[in-house]
């Protein structure tokens, strides 16, 4: 039966988990990429530290069993992190499942989200913090 | 045809009720949703070590042979036949360990060193330090590092001042 018929259950989404990109050394700057995997690097002169890691966000959506639907993530340059003054731009967003996805016989997926943060040379230290959307739709 | 009319008038009026709703936007709409979520990152301050004192055995004889130990906290031993002279008790090394408050460190030293009189030379090994092996910067993002060894004196070592360098890494763990 197409969506547009009849839907069932409307479709929601719920985030359980921040994205994390973890404790890192700003050096001569770069790029730090957390994975929807959840695996993290580091490019140019970032050092990561092993303790603080880094982690995908997480998100759990719901609806009709079986049903498709797309995800939508931030467009690159829509999103920042901030300490005070001094800001990181998040970019590259990426997901799993990408672009698309399909809800189990339950009627339920996890979604896992990553991105790239670019860091400045000598970023100034500090805690930075931002949020972001993310949009699913049945399709 | 009063009755056609007002059966007609009906239907007209569902219809525009549900073209309403189909307009009405995303928040009536079942089919999309959306969910916020945060994202964090800490940019910490780079670690950094200087050494503010240097290692040193201090003065001795070396008879026979044996070893001279300095230990992290700076005291003198010996083993075998090397008479300690108290005219230099030497020292230990010390380090500057500087960086993000409160993070922890591993320390790595030198398997060996070499320290040279001319064409003499005596080996510096067994290096330990306090703290070892791993650190804690305090809340000022500060420690200090000390640093000891092992030096083995040969039998009628040649007498000299003898010198040389090391080396002391330091890594957030």
């Amino acid at each position: 039966m197409p969506p547009s018929a009849s839907c069932g259950a409307e479709i929601a989404v719920s985030n359980t988990q921040a994205l994390a990109f973890g404790n890192f050394v700003a050096g001569f700057g770069g790029a730090v990429t957390v994975s929807p995997q959840g695996v993290r690097s580091a490019s140019g002169g970032v050092i990561l530290l092993a303790s603080g890691s880094g982690a995908p966000a997480q998100f759990t959506v719901s609806g009709d069993p079986n049903f498709t639907y797309a995800v939508t993530l931030p467009a690159d340059g829509m999103v920042w992190l901030s300490s005070g003054v001094n800001t990181m731009g998040v970019n590259a967003f990426l997901s799993s499942p990408n672009q698309v996805g399909l809800l189990d016989p339950g009627g339920t997926q996890a979604v896992s989200v990553g991105a790239t943060l670019s860091v400045g040379s000598n970023q100034p230290t500090g805690a930075y913090s931002g949020s972001f959307q993310v949009i699913v739709e049945y399709n | 045809m009063k009755n056609d009319f007002r059966k007609h008038s009906i239907k007209m009026a569902v219809v525009i009720v549900a073209a309403i709703a189909l307009v009405a936007g995303l928040t009536v709409n079942s089919h999309a949703a959306s969910a916020g979520a945060n994202a964090t990152a800490t940019v910490i301050t780079p670690i950094a070590i200087s050494n503010t004192a240097d290692l040193a055995f201090g003065n001795f004889a070396a008879s026979t042979g044996g070893t001279v130990v300095i230990d992290a906290a700076g005291s003198r031993t010996k083993t075998g036949a090397v008479v300690l002279s108290a005219a230099n008790a030497g020292a230990a090394a010390s380090f500057d360990v500087t960086g993000q408050a409160d993070a922890t460190y591993a320390i790595s030293l030198p398997s060996s060193a070499t320290i040279t009189s001319g064409a003499n030379n005596m080996t510096v090994d067994t290096f330990t330090s306090s703290p070892s092996a791993t650190g804690t910067l305090s809340a000022g993002g500060a420690q200090t590092v000390s640093v000891g060894a092992t030096l083995t004196v040969a039998s009628a070592q040649a007498t000299g001042d003898y010198t040389g360098t090391f080396s002391v890494s330091v890594e957030y763990n």
